[in-house]
C-alpha cells in the first residue's frame, strides 16, 4: 500500500505525545501476552498489536467531559485515555489495587475518572451505552461528545443498527468508531458481512460515514478530530471506520491459522509505530538514539509495573460481596 | 416346529458368500417368499426369499459376515418358540415409536405388557419411561414433621419405635410425647424389652391387652423394685391450723406439695438421682406429680417448683395436670425430675401407702388421706385433722437419718407456713 | 385514585423535584404511553427529558445505562414487561453488573419500568410476570407495587435509588381505584408488608393474585380459617423477616404467584421457610401458581391458568385439613 503523502503533520509535540502512547501500547501488550504464558493472567485477553493509532489517534482527540465505551480488545484503548499502567496491570493479574479492585479483569478495563466508561465482553453492547452518555451532553447541553469502539464483527449484531439508529434520529453527539481489522474472531470479514466497507453503512441510518487508513495516526487524528468538531456543533453521529490489522490472533490462545499467507507480512509493513516515526526521523524531531532510549525506558517501565504488580496482594474475600449494590 | 434358513449356493463353486444385511430381525413375522436378507454371491447382491411364512426366531449371524454355504443362517417358526433372548412382544414401528424402541432394549423392558398411549395404542418414549425404576434403595416409610424428627433426635428415641397416629400414618408430637411419657426419665430404649403376646388360657378369665405405656411402666418400676434397696420412714402431721389458713384457691393438696418442696431443699440429699452408681444433687426442685390415667401412671414434671408461691404451685400443678389427663404434655413436661409426690389421699379410706421410687431418683414421698383423728398434746387429746406421709428412700444413695430429718423438715416448714 | 393515576402523579413528581430525571420508550411522549400512564409529561418537561423512541429495546435500555452513568437518573419504560428479554443483554449483562465490574466505579440510578400479568387477553407474549427470569442477577432491585399507594411509593422510590431499579407494573391493576391518603408517600424498598392479619395460615402474595387473596380471605374468614395475607411488595431484596414472624405463628404457609412453577420465585419462598422456618411448620408449604401452563388467548383458559379466587381458597382449605 502506497504511503500517504498528503497528511497534514501534527505539532510536534503531539507527534511526540502519541508516538509514544502507541510505544507503549505495544510495549505492554507484548509483555501481556508474556504473563498470559507465565499464567499470571487468567482467562483470556485481546491483543491489539497493530491498531496503535487507532487508540492513539483518537484518544488525542478528547476534551475533557468526553466519554469512551470500547471493546475488549481494550487495552490500547485504556492507555491511550492515561489509565495508569500499574491500575490496567494490577487488574489484569486481578489484585486488589487493580483498576477494578480486581472485579472486571482484562475485559472491563474502566477509569471512569478519564472518562474511560468500560471495556464490554458482550459484542456491540457498548454501543448503546455511548448513545446514552451522548444523550446525557445533550439533556445537560454540554459540548461533550461519546466515542464508541468497536470491531467490525460487531455492525453485524442488533445493538449496533438499534444504537446507530437512534444516535441519528435524536441527532446526538457520539462517534461510532469502528477498527476494521479484518476478522471478527477467526471469520474473515467477507464470509459474514455482505458489504465491502462498514462505513456503508452509515447511509442506512442517515449519517456520515467515512474510511480512514488506521494505520496512519495523523490521519486518524484529523479526521476524528473533524468528525467530534461536527458533533459537538450539534450535527449528529458520525460512523468512522478504520482500516487496521492486527497482527497477533483474536485472543490469545489464537494462532490465526485462518490468515491467508503473506496478508500478516504485507500489512507488517505498515506499522503504524514505523509510520510515525519515519515522518518524524525524516522532519529532525527524533533519532534513532532518542528512539531507542525511549523505548528502553518504555520497556524498563512496564518491566517495573509488572513486578510491582506481582507483588500486590490479592482482594480480601469479603469484597466478594461489595459493590453489587450502592450503599448510600 | 422351526425351520432352518440356510446360506445358498449363489455361484459356480462358491465355498461361501456374504452376509451383507438382515431385512428381518427376531419377532418380525415374515411370509413365504418375503425377502429376509441381502448376501452377496461372486457377480451381485441378492435379496434371499424365505422359504417359510412365520415368525423369524433368530438370526444366527450378524450382517456384514462370511458365511459357508449351506450353514444355517435362520429359523423361522411360530411366535411362541422365539428364543428368550431377544426383545419379547417385538412390535412393528406403527406399533412402538423408534424412540421407545431403543429405551425398551436399553432397559430390557418387557413390551408385552407395556400399553401404549400414542395413537392406535402405539407405544410412545413416555410409555417407557415410566416403566423405567430409577429410583434406587427403599424408603424407611416412617413420616414426621421436622420439629417431630428433632425433638425425637433430641431425646435419643427411634422414631421407628413410636407409633403414628397421624392422618396419612404420621407420627405426630402428641405420639412422641405418649411414647417418651412412658418412657421418662432416663431409661433408655434398649431396657425396654419387648413383652410376648399370651394368648389367655385361663378360663373365667379375659385378657386385658396392656398398652404400651402400661407395659413400659411394669418394667420400670418392677426394676425399680429390683435394683434400689427401698426402705420407709411415715410420720403424722397435723394441718389442722393449716386448713384455716388456706388462702382462696387453694387446697390442702397443693399445700402439702408446697411444703414438701420447703422441706426438701433443707435435705438436699433426698433431690437428687441416682444414675450408674453415681450421684446427683440438684439445686433446684424439679417436682414429679404422679397422676392416674387410664392407661397408667404418669408423672409430669414441675420444673423449678421452689420459685413458686403456694398459689403458683396451685395454679403451675393444676395445669400439669390437666394437660396430662387431656394428653398435651410436651417432651419437657416428663424430664427432669428430681422427687416426686404420689397422693391417694383423695380415697378416704386409704391411711397411708408406700410408693416405689422413680427412677433414677432416690426418693418418693406417698401422701394419704386427711382426715380428723385423735392427736395428743400435751397430754391432752385433741380431734384434728393430720396426714399421713411415707417417705420411700433409695438405700444406695440416702439413709434413714436423711428421711428422718426430712420428716422434721417437714414439719419445720408445715409450722413456718403458719407463722 | 386508580392504580394508573398513582405511577402517572409518581412521575410528575419525581421529574419536578429532580431536572436529572429524564422519561423515554415507546409512545411514551407524545401518545401518552399505550396504557396511558405518561400523558402530559412531554408538554411539561419538553422533548428532551421526555422522548418517543424507535422500536429498539437493545438500544435505549443501553442509552439509559450510559446516561445513568454519565449524570442524568433514567426512567426507561418497557411496554411490555414481556420486551425484556429482548432487552435481556443490557439489562443482566450489563446494567446489573456495570457497577460490581468497574469495582464500584459507578453509580447506576436508573429506573425500567413494564407492564406485565394476565388477565387483559393479550396473550402469552403480552402476558408474562417478569420478576422470577431478573432475580437470579444479583446488582437489580425489583418491585412488583400491589396497591395504588404502594405504586405511587414505590416508583417514586425506585426513581431516587441510586441502584437499578426494576419496576413491573401490573396491567389489570392499572384501573383498580382504592382510597389513598392525601399526602401519598415514599414506600421503602426491600419490605414486605402484612395486609391481612390472621392466625390460621400465611399467604405469600404480589400484585393481582394478592389481592385475590385478600378476598379469599374474607370469604375462608365465613368458614372459620383466619388468613394471614403478606404482600411481598419487593421481589429483590425479598424481606424474609416478615414472612419468617408470620410462619412463626401461624405454622402454615401457601404461596400465590402469578407464574409458571418451575423457576418461579416461589421456590425461594420455600426454601426460606424449609431452611429458617422449618421447625415452625405444622404441615407442608404449598405453591398455588400457573403450573407448566402458559398463558393461553381465551378467556375461560386466561381466567383458570392465573390463580384465581376460587383456587387460591380452595388450596387454603386443603392447607388446613393437612
Amino acid at each position: 500500500m502506497a504511503e500517504v503523502t498528503q497528511v497534514m503533520p501534527l505539532a510536534m509535540e503531539t507527534r511526540q505525545h502519541v508516538l509514544k502512547q502507541m510505544m507503549e501500547i505495544r510495549a505492554a501488550e507484548e509483555r501481556i501476552q508474556g504473563l498470559f504464558l507465565e499464567n499470571l493472567i487468567r482467562g483470556t485477553t485481546h491483543l491489539c498489536i497493530g491498531q496503535e493509532a487507532c487508540s492513539a489517534g483518537v484518544a488525542a482527540i478528547l476534551e475533557p467531559g468526553d466519554t469512551v465505551t470500547c471493546t475488549y480488545r481494550g487495552h490500547g484503548h485504556a492507555i491511550a485515555m492515561g489509565m495508569s499502567l500499574k491500575a490496567m496491570i494490577a487488574e489484569m493479574m486481578g489484585k486488589a489495587s487493580g483498576a477494578c479492585k480486581g472485579k472486571g479483569g482484562s475485559m472491563h478495563m474502566t477509569d471512569a475518572s478519564l472518562g474511560l466508561l468500560g471495556a464490554n465482553a458482550i459484542v456491540g453492547a457498548q454501543l448503546p451505552i455511548a448513545v446514552g452518555a451522548a444523550l446525557t451532553a445533550q439533556v445537560k447541553k454540554t459540548r461533550s461528545i461519546a466515542v464508541t469502539f468497536f470491531g467490525e464483527g460487531a455492525s453485524n449484531i442488533g445493538a449496533f443498527h438499534e444504537a446507530l439508529n437512534l444516535a441519528a434520529v435524536w441527532k446526538l453527539p457520539v462517534l461510532f468508531i469502528c477498527e476494521n481489522n479484518r476478522y471478527g474472531e477467526y471469520s474473515p470479514m467477507h464470509t459474514t458481512t455482505p458489504v465491502a466497507n462498514i462505513a456503508d453503512r452509515a447511509a442506512s441510518y442517515g449519517m456520515p460515514g467515512i474510511i480512514v487508513d488506521g494505520q496512519d495516526v495523523e490521519t486518524v487524528y484529523h479526521e476524528v478530530r473533524a468528525a467530534a468538531d461536527r458533533a459537538r456543533n450539534g450535527e449528529g453521529p458520525v460512523l468512522i471506520e478504520l482500516k487496521t490489522y492486527r497482527f497477533r490472533g483474536h485472543s490469545r490462545t489464537d494462532q490465526a491459522p485462518y490468515r491467508p499467507e503473506g496478508e500478516l507480512e504485507e500489512w507488517l509493513k505498515r506499522d503504524p509505530i514505523v509510520i510515525l516515526k519515519a515522518r518524524m526521523i525524516a522532519d529532525g524531531q527524533i533519532d534513532e538514539t532518542e528512539y531507542e532510549e525511549l523505548r528502553g525506558a518504555i520497556e524498563r517501565n512496564i518491566h517495573d509495573v509488572v513486578e510491582w504488580a506481582k507483588a500486590e496482594p490479592f482482594p480480601a474475600l469479603e469484597t466478594l460481596y461489595q459493590d453489587i449494590y450502592y450503599e448510600g | 416346529m422351526a425351520v432352518d434358513v440356510v446360506m445358498p449356493n449363489l455361484g459356480f463353486d462358491t465355498q461361501s458368500g456374504r452376509l451383507i444385511e438382515w431385512l428381518k430381525q427376531p419377532g418380525d413375522s415374515v411370509a413365504k417368499g418375503e425377502s429376509l436378507a441381502v448376501v452377496e454371491s461372486d457377480k451381485a447382491n441378492v435379496e434371499l426369499e424365505s422359504i417359510a411364512a412365520g415368525v423369524v426366531l433368530e438370526l444366527l449371524f450378524p450382517a456384514d459376515t462370511e458365511v459357508n454355504v449351506g450353514a444355517v443362517i435362520a429359523r423361522i417358526g411360530e411366535t411362541a418358540e422365539l428364543a428368550p433372548t431377544s426383545v419379547r412382544g417385538r412390535k412393528t414401528p406403527s406399533e412402538i415409536s423408534p424412540v421407545a424402541r431403543r429405551l425398551a432394549e436399553e432397559h430390557h423392558i418387557d413390551l408385552s405388557d407395556v400399553t401404549g398411549s400414542g395413537l392406535g395404542g402405539r407405544i410412545m418414549r413416555g410409555d417407557i419411561e415410566a416403566r423405567i425404576i430409577t429410583v434406587t434403595g427403599s424408603p424407611d416409610n416412617i413420616l414426621a414433621l421436622p420439629k417431630v424428627r428433632k425433638a425425637a433426635r433430641d431425646a435419643g428415641i427411634t422414631l421407628a419405635q413410636v407409633g403414628a397416629t397421624g392422618s396419612r400414618g404420621t407420627i405426630t408430637m402428641a405420639d412422641l410425647v405418649q411414647y417418651q411419657s412412658a418412657l421418662s426419665a432416663a431409661a433408655s430404649p434398649d431396657e425396654i424389652e419387648s413383652v410376648p403376646y399370651q394368648p389367655a388360657s385361663r378360663e373365667g378369665a379375659r385378657e386385658i391387652i396392656l398398652s404400651r405405656a402400661r407395659t413400659v411402666i411394669g418394667e420400670r418400676l418392677g426394676k425399680s423394685k429390683r435394683d434400689a434397696p427401698h426402705f420407709y420412714v411415715s410420720g403424722e402431721f397435723s394441718v389442722e391450723a393449716a386448713i384455716q389458713a388456706l388462702p382462696a384457691g387453694t387446697r390442702m393438696n397443693d399445700l402439702i406439695q408446697y411444703v414438701s418442696i420447703r422441706a426438701l431443699l433443707d435435705v438436699p440429699e433426698l433431690n437428687a438421682t441416682y444414675e450408674h452408681d453415681r450421684l446427683y444433687v440438684y439445686d433446684h426442685v424439679n417436682l414429679g406429680i404422679a397422676v392416674a390415667l387410664d392407661d397408667g401412671l404418669i408423672t409430669p414434671v414441675l420444673h423449678h417448683a421452689e420459685h413458686y408461691s403456694l398459689q403458683g404451685i396451685a395454679s403451675e400443678a393444676r395445669a400439669l395436670i390437666e394437660r396430662a389427663r387431656g394428653k398435651r404434655l410436651k417432651l419437657d413436661d416428663l424430664q427432669g425430675g428430681t422427687f416426686t409426690i404420689s397422693n391417694l389421699g383423695m380415697v378416704k379410706q386409704v391411711e397411708r401407702f408406700t410408693a416405689v421410687i422413680n427412677p433414677p431418683q432416690v426418693a418418693i414421698l406417698a401422701v394419704g388421706t386427711v382426715k380428723q383423728r385423735p392427736v395428743v398434746i400435751n397430754g391432752g387429746l385433741h380431734i384434728q385433722h393430720t396426714v399421713y406421709l411415707t417417705l420411700s428412700g433409695d438405700h444406695r444413695a440416702v439413709d434413714g437419718m436423711h428421711l428422718a430429718r426430712y420428716m422434721a423438715a417437714f414439719q419445720e416448714a408445715l409450722d413456718k407456713f403458719h407463722k | 385514585m386508580t392504580y394508573r393515576e398513582a405511577a402517572t402523579k409518581a412521575l410528575f413528581d419525581a421529574m419536578r423535584a429532580d431536572e436529572n430525571v429524564v422519561l423515554f420508550g415507546e409512545d411514551v411522549g407524545i401518545a401518552g404511553g399505550v396504557f396511558k400512564v405518561t400523558p402530559g409529561l412531554y408538554e411539561e418537561f419538553g422533548g428532551s427529558r421526555v422522548r418517543d423512541t424507535p422500536i429498539s429495546e437493545q438500544a435505549f435500555i443501553g442509552a439509559a445505562l450510559g446516561a445513568a452513568i454519565t449524570g442524568l437518573r433514567p426512567i426507561a419504560e418497557l411496554m411490555f414487561a414481556d420486551f425484556i428479554p429482548v432487552a435481556m443483554d443490557q439489562i443482566v449483562n450489563q446494567i446489573a453488573k456495570y457497577r460490581y465490574m468497574s469495582g464500584g466505579q459507578f453509580v447506576v440510578p436508573l429506573t425500567i419500568r413494564a407492564a406485565q400479568g394476565a388477565g387483559a387477553g393479550f396473550g402469552t407474549q403480552h402476558s408474562q410476570c417478569a420478576e422470577s427470569w431478573l432475580m437470579n442477577i444479583p446488582g437489580l432491585r425489583i418491585v412488583v407495587p400491589g396497591t395504588v399507594a404502594d405504586m405511587y411509593g414505590l416508583l417514586r422510590s425506585a426513581i431516587e435509588e441510586n441502584n437499578p431499579v426494576i419496576v413491573l407494573e401490573h396491567k389489570v391493576l392499572y384501573n383498580f381505584a382504592e382510597d389513598v391518603p392525601d399526602q401519598l408517600t415514599h414506600v421503602p424498598i426491600g419490605k414486605a408488608i402484612v395486609r391481612r392479619v390472621g392466625k390460621d395460615v400465611t399467604v405469600v402474595a404480589t400484585q393481582l393474585v394478592m389481592q385475590r387473596s385478600l378476598e379469599a380471605a374474607e370469604i375462608l374468614a365465613q368458614e372459620g380459617i383466619d388468613v394471614e395475607v403478606i404482600d411481598l411488595r419487593t421481589m429483590a431484596p425479598l424481606d424474609e423477616g416478615t414472612i419468617l414472624t408470620s410462619l412463626a405463628k401461624t405454622h402454615r404457609l401457601i404461596v400465590v404467584e402469578e407464574a409458571p412453577h418451575a423457576g418461579g420465585w416461589g421456590g425461594d419462598i420455600v426454601s426460606m421457610a424449609a431452611d429458617k422456618g422449618i421447625y415452625w411448620l405444622d404441615a407442608p408449604v404449598k405453591r398455588v401458581n400457573m403450573g407448566g401452563a402458559l398463558v393461553a388467548y381465551s378467556p375461560p383458559l386466561e381466567d383458570e391458568v392465573v390463580p384465581n379466587v376460587k383456587r387460591i381458597s380452595q388450596a387454603i382449605r386443603d392447607l388446613m385439613s393437612e
